[in-house]
């Protein structure tokens, strides 16, 4: 029975339990019903946006859909962001002098063209332009994502140099982009820790792509160049032994646990978003070291499009299997996956 | 005047935190944080405008949380990377300075 036509008249908290049990029918609608809303919200976004506070029309606003462009801002140490004035590169521009801007504009650019591979046109799947904002703020510490583009601050020179000089960053952040418009998983408590393993996933696959790398000889750490000076060899999260990133005065240790019975249920970091990934992480990697990275991110790719909001480890495990024994039987992963999958959740204590 | 800051959270999960006492400073380092303070406009904000969240689609952000002892009595604040006012930056940056990790609550 197909569901994606006339799902109007369904419900939609029907249709996401449908989705839930596995009904591939009402997955392939909740994933319209959400493209709808998503499209309707941007819309609703650009009107706004569209029309700076002194009239102006802001064209370089983001969210407009159109053709994956990238536009690269330099926010030159201040908070506001895509400023028309301060586009220091687009689409088809030439190099410019800021490595930082070239860096950003090429890992947007080979994330943008691994979407394609897995046959989506970029966020959004409607060829959102890719809006990248670098130099934010003073000594600023952190990369987000923030609805609608990425945002890269230069560290402190300290702790952190700049984040945008790691493809596992940039990878990271646009693909919030991506889960935003797919299962759109609620940042806290484990569908936040989902959110944010799905873009450590892509983080690291993209890495290895542009690094021509294996799930073999890849180092499987997320923003280990971006350490500063004194912390070089550190990293922020190790996907192959989580809790081992770092340890060392200025950052303490490293707390992502490996296993549930390490599970961190404390309220720090939205409910663990940061740390309990570090579960789903460790997952990714043991199956990548089973069947290839690329067969491994096939299947993740397609469960983020398959979950929910509200999603938890429970459910992403029982999506991931159902997927995996898909993509056997379509042959695009080798035999044998759907066991891979379930032993490498088994290792970490999954389900529970 | 007392200060307790901690910051989490982010691309990278950090929790760092310090608490700057005035008390046990030299007169002219005390009210160099005075006027951090002062500058940052945070004692003057209306109660509404104390707590601020960015929108549930913006993501990494990094949650920050000040507490301020004074004279006046006690007064919290809470924001996120998106939502600090600008006028606070500043004295953010200077207590990210002394901050150090802070182990995890559980």
């Amino acid at each position: 029975m197909s569901l994606s036509c006339g799902c109007h008249f369904i419900p939609p908290h029907v249709i996401e339990e449908m989705a839930k049990n596995g009904h591939d029918g009402a997955q392939a609608s909740l994933e319209i019903s959400r493209a709808h809303r998503l499209r309707r919200d941007e819309r609703t976004v650009n009107l706004v946006r569209q029309l700076h506070p002194d009239g102006q029309p802001l064209a370089a606003a983001a969210g407009a859909t159109g053709t994956a462009q990238r536009k690269v801002y330099d926010c030159g140490h201040g908070t506001a962001l895509h400023v028309p004035t301060r586009l220091v590169r687009s689409e088809g521009g030439a190099v410019v002098v800021d490595p930082i801007v070239n860096q950003v504009y090429d890992f947007a650019g080979n994330t943008r063209d691994y979407l394609k591979t897995l046959g989506r046109n970029s966020i959004d799947n409607n060829g959102m332009d890719l809006v990248l904002n670098v130099h934010y703020g003073t000594n600023f510490m952190n990369a987000f994502w923030d609805g609608d583009e990425m945002v890269f601050g230069d560290g402190d020179n300290q702790v952190f140099t700049s984040f945008g000089k790691s493809a596992d960053v940039v990878a990271h952040e646009l693909f919030h982009g991506v889960t935003q418009f797919t299962a759109n998983l609620v940042y806290k408590g484990q569908p936040g820790a989902l959110n944010e393993h799905f873009s450590d996933v892509f983080g690291s696959v993209v890495q290895q792509i542009i690094k021509k790398q294996n799930a073999g000889n890849a180092d499987w750490l997320i923003g280990d160049e971006i350490m500063g000076p004194t912390l070089r060899g550190e990293a922020l999260r190790s996907m192959k032994y989580p809790g081992t990133a770092y340890d060392n005065n200025l950052m303490g240790k490293d707390p992502q646990p490996a296993h549930m019975d390490q599970y961190y249920a404390g309220p720090n970091d939205n409910y663990g978003v940061h740390i309990n990934s570090g579960i789903m992480n460790r997952v990714f990697y043991l199956v990548a070291m089973d069947i290839g990275t690329t067969a491994a991110a096939g299947i993740w790719f397609e469960t983020l499009g398959k979950l929910w909001s509200t999603a938890k480890f429970n459910d992403a495990v029982a999506v991931l299997v159902r997927v995996a024994r898909n993509q056997v039987a379509q042959g695009k992963v080798p035999l044998g996956s759907p066991q891979s999958v379930r032993a490498a959740l088994k290792s970490v204590g999954l389900p529970r | 005047m007392w200060i307790r800051f901690r910051i989490s959270g982010g691309f990278a999960g950090l929790q760092r935190a310090c608490t700057i006492d005035t008390a046990g400073m030299n007169r002219e380092e005390g009210q160099e944080w005075v006027d951090l303070v002062r500058a940052s406009g945070l004692l003057s904000l209306p109660a509404r405008e104390r707590i601020g969240h960015a929108p549930p689609k913006a993501v990494d952000l990094r949650v920050i949380a000040i507490t301020i002892q004074d004279e006046s009595g006690s007064h919290q604040f809470g924001f996120d990377d998106l939502t600090l006012p600008s006028e606070a930056a500043c004295l953010v940056e200077r207590l990210q300075q002394h901050a150090v990790c802070d182990p995890l609550d559980t």
